[in-house]
């Protein structure tokens, strides 16, 4: 496999338009306000895009593509959420958020309930579902220079975390706006004509569909050798012949050691064996795919990634809402989406950005899911190296004349860059704001000058996205979706029940709203590291492992739990609210005008001004 | 409520009946009474910012929270959340009714269209514009009902 120096040219465009735009925004740059809000005076359509720019990261560039192909029709509740939390984001959030006119979250927190410790708490929250975000989008970026370049993993994390580190430095919030509006443009562009060439040249949508329904397992194409780690598991689930290309050792299912010689060819019936030396196997056109899922259970609903359906159905349909709860609510209580919200003019225009939001993201979610599903007929090879995630980049490679997958898969090598870049910049941006301007500005110096803030803000951007691309550099194991949507399941046990009460309900107390945070927050982030830790992976749930050792219920509800995570959130808010009412502030009435009261009215200012 | 009070003010005419008006009269008690503990407690910037549009009367009302004017807003974020609530339940008794048909009826979804399943399609594709269609339909009426109650306010 050669280098497609198409591909170069265009990450390097990529990188080269995002920085320029970058250093002309930070000329406009002026006052502290611009830098963290963009001064509050971007347009609605511009705010989309910028908004739908930032939203659209490694996950849903790449990872539901990749996990459609893996998983099949489960994972369509993945886009279905992302889009629909937008519908929830404008019904509850958007609106009020703007008009209340404050910065962050944890200004929310502080200016709704009038407590530093509410800041504090919220603060930290943003640190955690930051945290959870900003390792796959380092992965992403590691992923795909190592695809499309063959470069190591860790150079994809060290360019691209840099150069949006940079970017981020200099430019604050109004240089990533122009640069967000315009990486949304390449990505849609990116996916959606790369989709429309391959359909037209490969068969539709659905005869694609009910290709990979239709066949019981997928079979390799053409004669090809794979790579394979130590430790790597292969699920057979038929009769299959290889040959290793080196001497080595497998263990089967029963715990016995086998021993594979060098260029002698093997046969396996149904079952797993683990790779207990690197190696690799070189496979025949017409072999069965290891690890692929049957069509069966790939075409039709509670498959693979909802857990064992034949044992268990009920924690099949367990699992779907828990994930689809965690998603949709998870949305609107995203720390860096929320943010963007305060760069609209009022509140009647966060409404109408929301709506263009809804409209540009919907298009693009169209599309993901047929580069699964076209994967699963042209790149099957792909379940057996485990590299579903790359799905995207390397589909382009089948689809018929060299120059042809050259360009396609140079625009989608651009698109899938400028999907982790603007994302990570956006979380950049959350998370520093988070660390300058609430903890340095509100908590440690509350005289601190604007521009000191200013200052602060740029260290602790230099601080967080030199964090992020060290611990980038070991999350190369994990799967892209996999930390995003514990990201979710959080901000949907924490953020979203304290927004959308303390928008919404003037009975929420200091102490209630407290209480349910901890409750939701805490339990749901002891839940996931849980499994992140003890889940076994590769049986896994939703490929985030599962933990062994309790029951199928317990694993299934540590493995995602928002299903209980956020009513339990809410109802602790609402329940210790009734009992505190003491702990509503005395200014409730006015917090509620500020809230709801159309700006054309003229009756208040935003809630920090400079 | 909303359309009573504009025609309270405007024609001097009570069309509202005995119970809504029993409930409005106790809703502004309360609210006296929550005022009294408020203007106390407002920042001296804050309170001159309030006091923006003096000349105007009802505007004044809103922004001191009194009288007609808190019940004003509170009927707003009444009105809004009902609006809000109504349509986020819609939708998730329309999704979250998805899984249970997947699960129960099967074959219905099974059924298949231009070679997709039901199930694919809806998901894949025809749940999109039904989100559009219904955030559509959210900002439109919520900005109808900022727009009654800015007129009515001013």
């Amino acid at each position: 496999m050669g280098i497609n120096w198409l591909s170069v040219i265009t990450i390097l465009s990529v990188i080269i338009a995002t920085a320029t735009l970058g250093i002309l925004a930070t000329r406009i740059v002026r006052t502290t306000s611009d830098f963290f809000v963009a001064s509050r005076a971007v347009g609605p359509f511009m705010n989309a895009a910028a908004i739908s720019g930032e939203y659209l990261s490694a996950a849903s560039f790449m990872g539901v593509a990749g996990m459609v192909m893996k998983f099949g029709y489960d994972v369509l509740w993945y886009p279905v959420g992302y889009a629909a939390g937008y519908l929830f984001l404008l019904l509850f959030v958007a609106g009020p958020l703007r008009r209340f006119g404050a910065y962050t979250v944890p200004d929310y927190a502080e200016g709704r309930f009038n407590s530093l410790n509410l800041r504090k708490l919220a603060v930290f929250f943003v640190m955690i579902i930051g945290f959870f975000y900003m390792l796959p989008q380092m992965k992403g970026a590691g992923v795909t220079l190592q695809t499309v370049l063959h470069l190591p993993y860790w150079v994809g994390v060290m360019v691209v975390g840099s150069v949006i580190t940079m970017n981020v430095v200099l430019g604050g919030m109004k240089g990533i706006t122009f640069v967000q509006a315009f990486q949304f443009w390449v990505k849609l562009f990116a996916i959606a004509v790369p989709i429309f060439i391959m359909l037209t040249l490969l068969g539709g949508y659905n005869s694609h569909i009910e290709a990979g329904r239709s066949e019981q397992i997928p079979r390799f194409n053409e004669n090809l050798t794979l790579d394979f780690k130590a430790e790597t598991r292969l699920r057979f689930t038929d009769v299959t012949g290889f040959t290793p290309q080196e001497n080595g050792r497998v263990r089967t299912e029963a715990g016995q050691e086998v021993i594979l010689v060098a260029e002698r060819p093997v046969t396996v019936s149904a079952g797993e064996l683990t790779l207990l030396s690197a190696n690799q196997f070189y496979f025949e056109q017409g072999q069965p795919v290891p690890n692929a899922p049957s069509g069966q259970s790939w075409g039709a609903p509670f498959g693979p990634l909802t857990g064992d359906s034949k044992a268990n159905p009920g924690l099949s349909l367990l699992y779907t809402y828990s994930l689809m709860i965690a998603i949709i609510f998870g949305t609107a209580g995203l720390p860096h989406i929320l943010v963007r919200f305060y760069t609209n003019k009022d509140g009647r225009s966060a409404r109408h950005t929301t709506l263009l939001v809804l409209a540009l993201i919907g298009i693009f979610y169209l599309f993901p899911p047929v580069f699964g599903v076209m994967g699963r007929i042209h790149s099957p090879e792909l379940y057996a190296s485990g590299t579903t995630d790359s799905v995207v980049l390397s589909l382009p490679g089948k689809v018929g004349p060299d120059w042809l997958s050259d360009v396609l898969g140079a625009i989608v090598a651009a698109g899938a860059f400028a999907a982790f870049m603007s994302t990570f910049s956006g979380l950049l941006v959350s998370v520093s704001g988070a660390l300058a301007h609430d903890i340095y500005g509100k908590i440690l110096v509350p005289e601190a000058s604007a521009r000191s803030k200013r200052r602060a803000f740029q260290l602790a951007a230099l601080a967080a996205g030199g964090g992020a691309i060290v611990c980038g550099l070991f999350v190369d194991k994990f799967d892209i979706n996999m930390l995003v949507g514990w990201a979710f399941a959080i901000a949907a046990s924490s953020f979203f029940p304290l927004l959308v009460l303390g928008t919404w309900w003037k009975g929420l107390s200091k102490v209630g709203a407290t209480a349910g945070l901890l409750a939701g927050g805490i339990l749901a982030s002891a839940a996931i590291v849980t499994t992140m830790l003890l889940g076994e992976t590769g049986a896994a749930i939703g490929s985030g492992g599962i933990v062994r050792g309790v029951g199928p219920l317990t694993a299934t509800l540590l493995a995602q739990p928002a299903i209980w995570s956020v009513p339990l959130s809410f109802l602790t808010m609402i329940v210790v609210s009734r009992l505190t009412p003491d702990q509503i502030p005395k200014e409730i009435n006015h917090i509620m005008l500020r809230l709801h009261v159309p700006e054309t009215l003229g009756l208040r200012t935003d809630y920090i001004s400079e | 409520m909303l359309r009573n009070f504009r025609t309270e003010k405007s024609n001097k005419q009570f069309a509202y009946d005995q119970a809504e008006e029993e409930a409005v009269l106790r809703e502004l008690e309360e609210l006296e009474e929550l005022d009294e503990l408020v203007e106390g407690d407002l920042p001296e910037a804050e309170t001159a910012l309030l006091y923006y549009s003096p000349d105007e009367e009802t505007l004044q009302e809103v922004a001191e929270q009194t009288n007609y004017g808190a019940v004003f807003l509170d009927d707003l974020i009444k009105r809004q959340r009902a609006l809000s609530v109504s349509i986020a339940v819609t939708f998730l008794v329309l999704i979250f009714s998805f899984p249970l048909l997947n699960f129960f009826l099967r074959s219905l979804v099974a059924f298949e269209i231009f070679g997709f399943e039901i199930s694919w399609l809806f998901l894949g594709i025809l749940i999109y514009p039904l989100i559009w269609a219904l955030a559509f339909y959210f900002v439109t009426t919520a900005d109808k009902y900022e727009e009654d109650f800015t007129k009515m306010v001013r």
